[in-house]
């Protein structure tokens, strides 16, 4: 199941929050959780939410096995069974066929791949679960004792399906006992049809734009359809995965938890550095945590070795992660490279320029990286490249410069809102201190967007035949 | 007060949800021309495809309360993302929502009587984007010449296989070259009508329907709202084919004109324009003096139906279908002209606008569709001692591989 779907805002929503909020106990409220997040899930993946139960078992019971064997060399193994656990699963039903292909690109062989369609989800529960148990092998938490606590944890959908990678150390008190207020719900009402909006109204629109100008005969883009194309994806690929986060940490908040933040604002970044401590955190934190700093920890002696030998796995990780594509593997080694060329001289460098200079020069750089990310075909990267870097050669075709100007004010608003505009307004309506006004304003902007998300939702579902008759 | 937010939205989701629950559901969409998606029912195969919970989705979108209203009312949220040039915009349609839908669940809401629903694969075509120029709405073409080539062989093999008969190859345009910009379609149909002509093997006899119609691109020859060509359009390809064979066209002042008022055709119920909205079609077309009578083949049937040229009850949505009454795997007309010549016409829906004119000049037509029949040409052609065969495509059939293999099975 999907926020943005009216099925879930008007049947599961409702339902969901009658028995949550007619019920006392903090375990009964979690039973109905876990009850429904399982509903939730498998409405999506019918057979394979079996996984996820299994996937809550294991951990569950090598937390404690590491936990109670703290002081012997054998809690090494309650890790090294959730590595294996849980990256085999990810292995098996991501990687396989990546990995067949290749295999038999490079041995001339013919094994046949599994063909296993990718779980929704995994790709986010099986790092939430590897960290938990990490972090009980550190100290860092406490196992947790009680099973339905731990699925809780594991299964709680407003994150399961779409991040953020809620980590167990920023739950772990909620999950047995929590705050629920009227203040946290409106709050969360706030915050999820922000994220609502900005899934339906802007990241959907986005999409179907940067579909017709970069999804046809590669030959025919021309520059101005590349450039348009690739910042509308960009905005696609924001609006979408902030907007999903925002539904999620607003989700949280009705049911009382406090999930940590996703984004920030990633394209007011003054470098790629910058950019990735404010794109997508939850997972640069993670692979910061659990990769960057161990790797720099070891060789820490050769301080230069150590950086490109942490920065180059740390992105050729966090590529892999986003798809089991040579295209992505690409689009992570990129921004590693860059992040390296920061890192190793050019930061220093960066910093004394004019914060516009900064700007510009990470605008430049973040743009055709969407390439890497949209096309997973390598000769139409090579084409759609050298068209949008042939300055000699601009030129524009009627038909995008059509799409963007009958698209340009939602255009101007999607760039807007992608900065801290609304930071920025608020602070405005602020000014005026009388509560109420405040109030009502941000109410009725609120409600706006929902009611303006469900209507284009509902227009979504006008399908007319569209296969002609000849 | 303070938490007026939380109590609207709440407001908003339980009233929604309850409505939903008691409001009636419909069962059908007027402008989708679909069945709205049912309740589905749970079985073991429907569970584990996945099929059964994507169909609640689906039911509850296709169900929700005030379903038409609010999508009127998305349309006009999306008419002002930005400014709209006055005389063209362009529409595509994404990919993944083509598949959502079940095609057997098309219906035609306002039926004909004599038109069946079809539910095969093929007969449809994927129509990639359409521009509205003008307040009228058009379909880009690009043909390419590797495909026409193919044509060009098929056409040759039948030509070889029935070497007493004539056999002629008509390219009917489909409006592009005529009434867009040339900033976006530059004679992209007629250079394909040309590669096509050029690479016809000997003995197959182009017809020049585009030269024809082309002086008269100013008149009525192609709809607004729908993407056939009118009765008129087919008149002066009319007038080409007769010029090739030999004989004169009857003048169009000699024929009988009548129209069906109030013509919204399927490009409207793409774009949903405003401005197709306000430049309705009419369907006009012109009766031949010889009497006639029509009979056709529905699919898996021997037994033939009467019918007529002219079903002059059409109107509405399916106006179109005045036309020879739709599409039938085989329709065959008797003229009362007695000059033993006898035409086989292979065709698609845009052959219906045309085959009517023939009457004048052949006692017997024989219309096969290419999508339904399942016959042998053969035998049809032998049997009924055909003359004449003529291939009356408009450009995207004959650039499609799907036409070539269904008129080269039913050679054999």
């Amino acid at each position: 199941m999907v926020f943005s779907s009216l099925f879930f805002n008007f049947f599961f929503l409702p339902i969901i929050l009658i028995f949550y909020f007619f019920t006392k106990s903090d375990q009964l409220k979690n039973v109905i959780l876990v009850f429904f997040s399982l509903i939730f899930y498998a409405w999506g993946e019918p057979i394979w939410f079996v996984l996820l139960i299994i996937s809550a078992i294991v951990d569950y019971l090598n937390g404690i096995f590491v936990e109670n064997n703290k002081d012997s060399k054998i809690a090494m193994l309650g890790v090294i069974s959730t590595l294996i656990f849980n990256l085999g699963l990810l292995c098996t039903f991501k990687y396989a066929d990546f990995f067949i292909e290749n295999v038999n690109f490079l041995l001339g062989s013919s094994f046949k791949a599994p063909g296993l369609i990718l779980p929704i989800g995994i790709s986010f529960y099986t790092f939430q679960t590897i960290s938990y148990t990490i972090d009980v092998y550190n100290g860092k938490v406490k196992a947790q004792r009680s099973f339905l606590n731990f699925l809780t944890f594991v299964t709680l959908f407003p994150q399961l399906v779409a991040g953020p990678i809620v980590r167990y150390s920023i739950i772990q008190n909620q999950l047995s006992k929590r705050q629920v207020s009227w203040e946290g719900f409106n709050k969360g009402v706030e915050r999820f049809c922000k994220g609502l909006f900005k899934k339906v109204a802007i990241a959907n629109t986005a999409g179907a734009i940067a579909n017709q100008l970069l999804d046809k005969d590669i030959q025919s883009i021309t520059f101005f359809g590349g450039w348009m194309g690739l910042i509308i994806f960009g905005l696609q690929v924001y609006y979408d995965f902030s907007g999903y986060s925002d539904m999620a940490i607003g989700l949280g908040k009705i049911f009382g938890f406090d999930f940590n933040e996703n984004f920030n604002h990633p394209y007011t970044a003054k470098s790629i550095t910058d950019f990735w401590r404010k794109w997508h955190m939850s997972l640069s934190t993670w692979l910061s945590d659990y990769i960057f700093t161990p790797i720099m920890i070891r060789f820490r002696d050769h301080r230069v070795a150590s950086l490109i030998i942490a920065t180059t796995t740390t992105f050729f990780v966090s590529g892999l992660w986003h798809g089991a594509s040579w295209n992505f593997v690409l689009w992570g080694l990129y921004f590693g490279f860059w992040v390296l060329f920061e890192s190793l001289f050019f930061a220093k460098i960066l910093k004394r320029t004019p914060s516009i200079v900064q700007h510009v020069y990470f605008i430049a750089l973040i743009i055709p990286s969407w390439m890497l990310f949209y096309y997973t075909d390598f000769n139409k990267i090579k084409i759609l490249g050298a068209t949008i870097f042939s300055f000699n050669n601009i030129s524009a075709d009627l038909e995008s410069l059509l799409l963007i100007k009958e698209n340009i004010f939602w255009l101007i608003l999607a760039i807007l809102f992608s900065l801290p505009t609304f930071k920025f307004l608020n602070g405005l309506v602020n000014k005026i201190k009388n509560n109420l006004v405040v109030n009502v304003l941000n109410t009725s902007i609120t409600v706006m967007f929902f009611v303006i998300s469900i209507i284009l939702l509902v227009g979504s579902s006008y399908n007319p035949f569209l296969y002609f008759r000849f | 007060m303070r938490y007026l937010l939380s109590i609207l939205f709440l407001i908003i989701i339980f009233a929604g949800g309850v409505l939903f629950i008691i409001v009636p559901h419909k069962t059908i969409s007027v402008n989708e021309k679909r069945k709205l998606s049912p309740f589905p029912t749970l079985t073991f195969q429907n569970y584990y495809s996945g099929k059964y919970t994507d169909s609640i989705d689906l039911y509850y979108s296709d169900n929700f309360l005030f379903r038409d209203d609010l999508i009127s009312i998305a349309n006009k949220i999306k008419d002002n993302k930005g400014i709209k040039s006055s005389d063209i915009v362009i529409y595509s349609k994404n990919k993944e929502s083509n598949n959502l839908i079940d095609k057997n669940k098309q219906v035609k809401a306002d039926i004909l009587d004599t038109v069946k629903i079809v539910n095969d694969d093929h007969e449809y075509q994927n129509i990639k984007s359409v521009i509205v120029y003008k307040n009228r709405a058009l379909q880009m073409f690009a043909g390419s010449s590797k495909m026409a080539a193919n044509f060009s062989k098929l056409m040759g093999e039948y030509k070889l296989a029935f070497p007493n008969v004539n056999v002629y190859c008509m390219a009917v345009p489909v409006g592009g070259d005529f009434y867009l910009p040339s900033n976006i379609n530059k004679n992209n149909e007629i250079k394909f009508i040309n590669s096509l002509y050029n690479s016809l093997s000997n003995g197959v006899v182009p017809i020049r329907a585009y030269e024809y119609m082309k002086p008269h691109y100013k008149e009525y020859l192609q709809f607004n709202t729908d993407h056939h060509w009118t009765g008129r359009g087919a008149y002066y390809a009319y007038a080409g084919f007769c010029n090739a064979i030999g004989v004169s066209p009857v003048p169009i002042e000699k024929l009988t004109r009548k129209v069906i008022p109030n013509f919204l055709g399927t490009l409207y119920y793409y774009t949903l324009s405003e401005g197709l909205k306000n430049n309705k079609d009419s369907v006009e077309y012109f009766k031949v003096q010889v009497d006639t009578k029509s009979e056709y083949y529905p699919k898996n049937s021997n037994k033939p139906i009467k019918s007529s040229l002219y079903a002059e009850y059409a109107k509405g949505g399916n106006a179109y279908g005045v036309f020879l009454g739709g599409d039938f795997p085989l329709t065959k007309i008797t003229s009362s002209v007695k000059n033993g010549k006898k035409i086989l016409v292979f065709k698609d829906s845009y052959g219906n606008a045309f085959v009517p004119y023939l009457a004048s000049h052949f006692e017997e037509v024989y219309v096969i569709d290419y999508r339904y029949f399942e016959g042998s040409v053969k035998k049809l052609v032998n049997d009924n001692k055909i003359t004449d065969i003529l291939f009356a495509h408009n450009v995207f059939m004959f650039n499609a591989s799907y036409t070539i293999s269904r008129e080269r099975n039913m050679l054999k």
